[in-house]
């Protein structure tokens, strides 16, 4: 009986599916529940990072620090989460770099923090992209990261509570406002401007960007296989260089946190949600069902291959402890990190030579 | 003696040219590979448009293209700790791809509505020319630097906002001064009633590191605020094509420029400019004719690259191993208490794999060639003479990169200086370029410009937001064919219009 049903709910989900949404359905899904609703749970996690931070300047103790952590952590899901669909105004604002220039600059940011400077958020807009964002907030939040990823709290000085609570507070408002592009108003210099969510759903002759359906689409795509290729031959190859020797510690993406293998995966999770639809509790049309109408058997194999390239990153992880900035260093660890490179550039030469062409059957 | 030889045989080979008067060639109505055998294919509209290299190349190149990509989006640090050092002391971004955002056009500064003037911060896509400017044209010879602006003193010909930590105590994170932007509005109105907004941006400065208060006059002084400074803004520029572009036939291009198109207004000419590979092989009159930067001010692919590698992000490299500051107070201050490693800061195979990346970005083929809109626009722009200045084709000529040797592209330029009237005019002289003269743009891939990056602008500044507002600015030797064009019907100007989106 039970077997029964969960064949009838099968056949229920598949028909649904088969049903075949149009692009203007996979469109309209993916844009609102999808691209909208990541920049919104982005700019909510920043501001609980933000009020993190302010609480712990003002009352630093362990726990105080552990919830900051987490909260870092937190925020960092939604944005890696968004990485498939850097277009729009993250990009045409230049916001990307404002929220997550890497390598950080230590140097400078030694430096400001060994000075008599008074830092403010104005003080610290002002520096370079990399002397603020994520990166900047994880190397004060976690410390140095080669050996550990924990701080004491009695190692924070006055100075870099004040540097964190500036660059929180940047990171809260500019997220902030690539919310409000997508949501309100994409091009602060015209207040008529929508938000860009209407802009992306709504292709056609008069639309600024989109002249058809098809060609949202194969921004999707091209999202996606974008985000696939710079997990694999950036921020995974780069690191690793072309043997131990050669790997550098320095060029690693959230080093200090060990948060590496879990933003990669998270960049994987972005190409799942644009492909299936699926973010967080909602379910609705995504990629897949436009090449479900062509190739079902692609169509589902092209998912497994995404959760398997998810899967593959998390097995990074060393046993012993550790991130993926300690995996590159054991010959083990970077077997496991080339598996997963395959894995992700098969994919991508899957998105590219099978997925693409399905916009034009 | 040299000097006259050189003349001599330049006005041999002009005679020679003459003779074979070029025709613009109408195939370009229908031509769908732009490159040549370079050209890669998109079925619709995507940012990873210019991003590709060119299809021809063999995979020894592929792998040398791949290298110089990721040295492209490299961000420089001025961390001699880290891998990608070199950045600064001053500069005007990190990586070459924050200007050449996904080896496209550049856009400038969002200026909010409810705000006047916006500062230049990291991350723009434009900086500052800046020179001397007395309306003199000097003789070619070593000591007028064969031509070369002429620096502001205590500055360079370049001025760079930006600056590593420690290069200005009093305002951290600025170089040179600040840069200020905002933009004086106006309106275009056709014959036939329809109006046009236009926009050009204006740029103030402050906060020159000379900057003192001068209390006679009561104002507040910098070799940099003197009447004789001249400043151009210069955008980020397409990356596609340019190995190509090298390899067209000086020959060619002399032969464009003895045309006759006095009928028009039109007379094209050719910029005779230092290079940088003649003078590393001390070569006695190290100038050759140039074909890139904005006023064809440098002679090649690897002079422009590397000069930008270490004028924009200050990195020196073998053709440019001097900081760009050197020799000014605010170098010998920056200087003053710190070991500066020695050596030029880009290995030469970092160095080189950036001029192949360079040179080998291929461009994308046309689209909608048999729409009928497009056809006729293709025509209009014939019958309108904007094929007078954007020459449709060439052969190529023999070029080091094989791939590149006798390719029919279509990059819709004559590789000349134009004079292009007041409105666009920047003042400065650079080399045989005068202060109005602009080379012509390349149109090919200009209809991708907008889905790489959709706040890109058009022209030497950005200003243009349209293809439409390009068209507008066109003065001068370009008021003939604006005339034409503005006198069609609406219907044909959309037909042009989209025929060079089909670009």
């Amino acid at each position: 009986m039970k077997a029964l049903k969960m064949m009838l709910a099968a056949f229920a989900f598949v028909g649904a599916t088969a049903q075949a949404a149009t692009n203007q359905e996979i469109i309209n899904h993916v844009s609102y529940n999808v691209i909208l609703a990541t920049y919104n749970d982005l700019a909510g996690a920043t501001a609980k990072l933000k009020s993190a931070v302010d609480t712990l300047a003002a009352n630093p103790n362990q726990a105080n620090l552990d919830q900051a952590q987490a909260a870092w952590r937190a925020a960092r899901i939604p944005w890696e989460s968004s990485e498939a669909f850097l277009f729009g105004p993250v990009d045409s604002l230049g916001i990307d770099p404002l929220l997550d220039t890497w390598p950080l600059n230590k140097l400078d940011l030694d430096a400001v923090l060994a000075s008599n400077r008074t830092i403010t958020t104005d003080f610290v807009r002002a520096l370079g992209t990399n002397l603020q964002g994520f990166h900047t907030i994880e190397y004060l939040l976690f410390g140095e990261g080669k050996t550990s990823n924990t701080k004491a709290v009695s190692a924070f000085t006055a100075k870099q509570f004040e540097y964190l609570k500036a660059t929180s507070a940047l990171l809260a408002e500019h997220t902030a406002y690539l919310a409000h592009s997508w949501s309100t108003n994409y091009d602060p210099e015209n207040p008529s401007a929508p938000g860009y969510v209407t802009v992306i759903s709504k292709p056609g002759f008069d639309n600024p960007f989109y002249s058809s359906d098809r060609a949202v689409m194969e921004e999707f795509i091209q999202g996606m296989m974008g985000i696939v290729d710079e997990v694999a031959n950036g921020k995974m190859s780069d690191p690793m260089g072309a043997d131990i020797g050669s790997a550098n510690m320095a060029l690693v993406e959230s080093p200090f946190a060990w948060n590496s293998l879990n933003d990669f995966t998270n960049n994987v999770r972005s190409v799942y949600s644009i492909y299936t639809g699926h973010y967080r509790s909602s379910k609705g049309p995504g990629v897949k069902a436009l090449v479900e109408k062509v190739n079902p058997a692609l169509a589902a194999q092209v998912e497994q291959d995404i959760l398997n390239c998810m899967q593959l990153i998390q097995a990074i992880r060393p046993a012993n402890g550790g991130d993926f900035g300690q995996a590159i260093f054991t010959q083990d660890g970077r077997a496991r990190t080339q598996a997963a490179i395959d894995a992700l550039n098969a994919l991508h030469t899957k998105l590219e030579s099978e997925v693409l062409p399905t916009l034009d059957m | 003696m040299k000097a006259w030889i050189a003349i001599l045989s330049l006005k041999l080979i002009m005679v020679e040219v003459a003779l074979a008067a070029p025709q613009i060639n109408m195939d370009y109505v229908r031509a769908i590979k732009t490159g040549g055998d370079t050209t890669v294919f998109f079925k619709g509209e995507s940012v990873q448009a210019f991003r590709n290299p060119a299809a021809n190349l063999s995979e020894d190149d592929i792998r040398r293209h791949l290298s110089g990509d990721a040295l492209f989006e490299r961000n420089f640090s001025d961390d001699t700790n880290r891998f990608e050092y070199g950045l600064g002391p001053v500069f005007n971004n990190t990586s070459c791809n924050a200007c050449h955002s996904k080896d496209g056009r550049g856009a400038l500064p969002v200026i909010p509505f409810n705000q006047e003037w916006v500062q230049l911060k990291q991350n723009e896509a434009v900086f500052l020319r800046i020179s001397i400017e007395d309306g003199i044209q000097r003789p070619k010879n070593a000591q007028n630097k064969w031509g070369a602006p002429v620096p502001v003193p205590g500055f360079s010909d370049q001025l760079f906002h930006l600056g590593s930590m420690g290069v200005r105590e009093d305002i951290p994170g600025s170089g040179q001064a600040q840069v200020w932007m905002k933009y004086e509005k106006s309106t275009f109105t056709y014959p036939d009633g329809e109006v046009v907004n236009l926009r050009k941006p204006l740029f103030k400065v402050t906060g020159a590191y000379d900057e003192y208060f001068d209390s006679v006059t009561g104002q507040t002084r910098s070799r940099l605020y003197e009447n004789d400074v001249k400043m151009g803004a210069r955008i980020g520029t397409p990356m596609i094509g340019l190995g190509l572009l090298e390899a067209i036939k000086e020959s060619d291009i002399l032969a464009l420029a003895a045309r006759d198109l006095s009928d028009e207004g039109v007379s094209g000419k050719p910029n005779y400019v230092i290079d940088i590979e003649k003078v590393l092989a001390n070569n006695p009159y190290p100038v050759s004719m140039g074909r890139f930067g904005l006023k064809n001010n440098t002679p090649s692919v690897m002079h422009q690259s590397l000069g930008a590698l270490r004028g924009d992000i200050g990195v020196t490299n073998y053709a440019f191993p001097d900081e760009s500051i050197v020799g000014t107070i605010l170098y010998d201050i920056f200087k003053n208490g710190r070991t500066l490693p020695m050596g030029v800061e880009a290995p030469r195979e970092v160095a080189d794999d950036i001029v192949f990346y360079s040179q080998t970005l291929a461009v994308p083929s046309r689209r909608n060639v048999d729409e009928a809109e497009v056809v006729r626009g293709a025509e209009l722009f014939h019958q309108v003479s904007c094929t007078s200045c954007h020459q449709p084709s060439y052969v190529t000529g023999p070029h080091q990169i094989a791939a590149f040797s006798n390719q029919k592209i279509y990059p819709y330029t004559d590789m000349l200086l134009h004079d292009m009237g007041d409105g666009l005019a920047d003042g400065r002289q650079d080399f045989d370029a005068t202060g109005r003269e602009w080379k012509t743009r390349p149109l090919w891939g200009i209809g991708q410009t907008q889905t790489i990056n959709p706040r890109a602008g058009f022209l030497h500044d950005g200003r243009a937001r349209t293809i439409e507002e390009a068209i507008l600015w066109h003065g001068g030797e370009g008021e003939y064919s604006k005339n034409k064009f503005t006198r069609l019907p609406k219907a044909d100007r959309t037909a042009l219009i989209h025929f060079i989106k089909s670009l």
